[in-house]
């Protein structure tokens, strides 16, 4: 009689252990995806960040480069449409759960990049720009940005894997499935649209 | 015949983390200038290093410098970023580090920036330097006046960002402030405390004593080892780059 007792006590503990340490468990298994998943987004605002950068650079690149090269007009008309097709959109960080609006923003931005490369390989007809400071100094600029583009665009790609890795595989799709989180976007490298062979600094 | 898929399947899965690790071939920075072509004299190396080494003590930034014969793959400013990141090159939060990467066969250069240093060592100053003071010299194939030249320059870009004030004196100043609280603390609480219980207890009065002893020295050690913190062999200090600086090909 007592032993039965004592007996029932030991599973219930048992059971009330276990049932802790999987709570105990889910809670650290859902923190970690909260601190993936702002990892992902402050890899995100990164990569805006710098397409900002290489926007707010276009309208003084383009007067330059005008300055010299008058007659080159459809050249500036599609920067200037590229880029202003990129002010229309109005970027989220939702856009991360959204393959549609990524693929937009993506469309977008590597039009102006290519419409900028055009503009550059242009501008290598013109000597007499090598001269002019203010565009060493823009061209500069652009080819850095580029760069840092590439590179937060790969560090995004690089958080977005772990992130996905994190909710996919076995025991952190249990937690991710329970409280909602989901697949965010790859940014895909879109071969050669961004930069085209030709323009070599 | 499954099984031995099975074995083979979980073998790969377990090697995986090192294979890729294999294929980086990113190396690891233990000094300042690290030239894997033998191009400069060791008294070069030498003489560039210290130069480094001091400016870093005064200002807590790092400049490092590679050389290399060519870049493993991709390009050159992949490889700097890949380099960078490795070495975690300036310091944590602050990102104040920055990368000369000479690929000598390749015949290109790239300083590649700091976070942190982003503002003063611009894209176009940057690309100013390898331009005029670098490439002039790698032309002629004087390597070191070329190195030197450009650490100068961005010695001079960087000018006063991030004085020393925090490195030279910040860790040994906490070490002294808690090492006079741990003394103030044994002295003034915790040796009367002791006095009393040995009064009190005489038999267990020396275990006590003891005890208090060996958790002193603890502290002690613990101030002194944050203390000794510039020292030892050189790495990085947790920078971040993103990108910035520039490329030059001569």
């Amino acid at each position: 009689m007592n032993k039965t007792v004592l007996v029932v006590l030991i599973v219930l503990g048992a059971l009330l252990l276990l049932g802790l340490i999987l709570v105990g468990w889910g809670v650290s298994v859902y923190n970690r995806i909260v601190t993936t998943e702002e990892s992902v987004k402050s890899a995100w605002s990164q990569v805006e960040n710098q397409y900002q950068r290489r926007y707010d650079l276009v309208p003084n690149l383009v007067e330059t480069v005008k300055g010299v090269a008058k007659q080159e007009q459809t050249v500036f008309e599609n920067v200037t449409r590229a880029r202003a097709s990129v002010g229309q959109l109005t970027v989220t960080p939702e856009i991360m759960n959204d393959p549609q609006a990524m693929q937009r923003f993506q469309q977008a931005q590597d039009a102006l990049g290519s419409a900028l490369s055009r503009l550059l390989a242009v501008a290598e007809n013109y000597p007499q720009l090598r001269s002019v400071e203010a565009f060493v100094t823009l061209q500069s600029q652009l080819e850095g940005t580029e760069n840092r583009i590439s590179v937060e665009r790969r560090r995004f790609n690089e958080a977005v894997q772990q992130y996905n890795l994190m909710i996919r595989r076995f025991p952190g799709s249990i937690i991710a499935g329970m409280t909602g989180f989901t697949e965010k976007v790859y940014f895909e490298s879109t071969a050669g649209a961004d930069q085209p062979p030709q323009v070599k600094f | 015949m499954r099984s031995i898929r099975v074995i083979a399947f979980c073998v790969a899965w377990l090697l995986a983390p090192f294979v890729s690790l294999a294929q980086e071939e990113v190396p690891l920075l233990r000094q300042r200038v690290t030239d894997l072509t033998n191009t400069l004299t060791s008294s070069q190396i030498h003489f560039l290093e210290s130069t480094l080494r001091g400016y870093e003590d005064t200002t807590t930034n790092q400049i490092a410098v590679l050389l290399v014969g060519s870049v493993p793959a991709g390009s050159i400013e992949e490889f700097a970023v890949r380099v960078f990141d490795k070495n975690r090159l300036g310091q944590r939060g602050k990102d104040n580090g920055v990368l000369m990467v000479i690929a000598k066969d390749d015949r290109v250069i790239r300083i590649e920036v700091g976070y942190g240093l982003e503002g003063v060592l611009t894209d176009a100053v940057t690309s100013h330097i390898i331009q005029r003071q670098v490439i002039p010299r790698f032309r002629k194939e004087d390597y070191y006046e070329g190195i030197q030249a450009g650490v100068d320059a961005i010695i001079q870009a960087i000018g006063g960002e991030y004085e020393a004030t925090t490195k030279g004196e910040e860790a040994p100043l906490i070490a002294t402030f808690l090492f006079f609280v741990a003394l103030v603390f044994f002295f003034g609480f915790i040796l009367p405390f002791m006095a009393g219980r040995r009064r009190a207890v005489i038999g267990s009065g020396r275990h006590w004593y003891h005890s208090g002893w060996g958790s002193m020295s603890g502290w002690g050690g613990s101030g002194w080892s944050s203390g000794g913190w510039g020292g030892g062999s050189w790495s990085g200090r947790g920078g971040l780059s993103g990108g910035g600086g520039a490329t030059g090909r001569w």
